[in-house]
């Protein structure tokens, strides 16, 4: 069924978005290393406390940090050649249950942060209401009407 | 201008901000008076009541009748059985007849020349226009955690925008599927186009649940707004949120 596809792309493009973060992060880690003459294994520097696993001719492999989110726990491995990402590999992933927490709770800080703020802006009308009083609606039209 | 009308055991409340006839906002108000006397499923003389005893075919019914049908029919294959006008041998159209009436009255409101002005039907709403030149129309969603307060206040132009909550109302949405009360959502939002159609989504999303919003969003296009019982929010597609 479609909805099921759908419900996976969203969660792919997710955890895509986590892991460009968290990737990005060693990303930063994996430049400080490669400037320290190309000795693997001290990547621990003030922006990740990722751990290098391995180094190979084929590049060196970082695992990152076990991040909690609400939806459960995400760890993933990068694998760099130089400073260059080659891989990703996802090491832990939020169980089914998880995801589907995830699929429904896209808010961002940032939109939290708009939203919160939204509460303090004029209001000229009020969606949200099933009254069985009459009296709420027009209320709160009166005051929206006396403020105006 | 403010005009409100109480109908369908709610208020309607008209805030017009450009000068039209008086008559044009009867004739919109009378869209709702029209629409009561039709699909009440409390007046026995409504013609829904009569479909319901079975006094009455539902295939020679008025054309109103059918479109409400037809459009509640399509909702509810659309939505898996989710969304339903009729619960073990009842009729009840109350899930898409506000809304449907409200877009009418709006329509029938433009028709007339209206341009800037907000229908507000128990919650439901219409906007066109602006409130003022270069202003946009800020529409509170209730918070239903918290009389008085709001979750947040949206940005919007025309627009149409229905919430579906437990409110005064409680646990009111039962999931067309399995009869039971949704617990899901605390709230839900839908912004589209046509009120008709945001009116039943808010409904058929907080029954639906978890997969709800994504459903509503994929499938037609629409906005959606949905806070869970932990207060979390989840919001999918283009929200102008107000700023102060």
């Amino acid at each position: 069924m479609s909805r099921r596809w759908q419900g996976t792309a969203l969660f792919a493009v997710i955890m895509a978005g986590l892991s460009a973060t968290v990737a990005g992060r060693l990303l930063t880690a994996g430049d400080a290393t490669a400037g320290a003459a190309g000795t693997a294994g001290t990547s621990s520097t003030s922006t990740s406390s990722g751990t290098t696993s391995s180094g190979t001719a084929s590049g060196t492999t970082v695992t990152g940090d076990a991040e909690q989110t609400r939806f459960g726990t995400v760890q993933v491995a990068v694998t760099f050649a130089g400073s260059k990402i080659t891989a990703v590999k996802t090491l832990q992933a939020p169980s089914e249950s998880g995801r589907d927490q995830m699929l429904t709770q896209l808010a961002t800080p940032q939109l939290e942060h708009e939203v919160i703020a939204s509460q303090s802006a004029r209001v000229d009308t009020v969606s949200g209401a099933t009254y069985t009083s009459e009296g709420y609606l027009a209320s709160v039209q009166s005051a929206i009407d006396a403020h105006r | 201008m403010n005009r409100t009308h109480r109908i369908m055991g709610t208020v309607v409340s008209l805030d017009m901000r450009c000068t039209v006839p008086g008559a044009l906002i009867d004739r919109a108000f009378a869209v709702f008076d029209a629409a009561d006397a039709r699909f009440s499923p409390f007046r026995d003389d409504s013609e829904l009541a009569e479909i319901a005893r079975g006094d009455a075919d539902a295939e020679t019914a008025s054309a109103d009748m059918r479109e409400v049908l037809a459009l509640a029919d399509a909702f509810e294959r659309a939505s898996g059985g989710a969304f339903s006008v009729r619960r073990a041998g009842s009729l009840d159209a109350n899930g898409i007849v506000k809304g449907w009436a409200a877009q009418r009255a709006a329509d029938e409101l433009t028709a007339g020349g209206a341009t800037d002005f907000c229908l507000n039907a128990g919650g439901d709403l219409v906007t066109r226009g602006a409130p003022a030149p270069g202003d946009v129309w800020h529409a509170g969603i209730r918070d239903p955690r918290v009389p008085g307060k709001l979750i947040g206040v949206v940005a919007l132009g025309a627009a149409a925008m229905a919430t579906s909550g437990g409110y005064e109302r409680g646990d009111h949405i039962v999931d067309g599927r399995s009869g039971a009360a949704s617990g899901h959502w605390s709230s839900v939002t839908v912004i589209d186009n046509d009120l008709t159609v945001a009116d039943v989504l808010a409904t058929a999303v907080y029954a639906m649940g978890t997969g709800g919003p994504a459903w509503a969003h994929e499938e037609f296009g629409s906005s959606v707004i949905a806070l869970d019982h932990a207060g979390r929010l989840c919001v999918l597609g283009a929200v102008a949120w107000a700023r102060t």
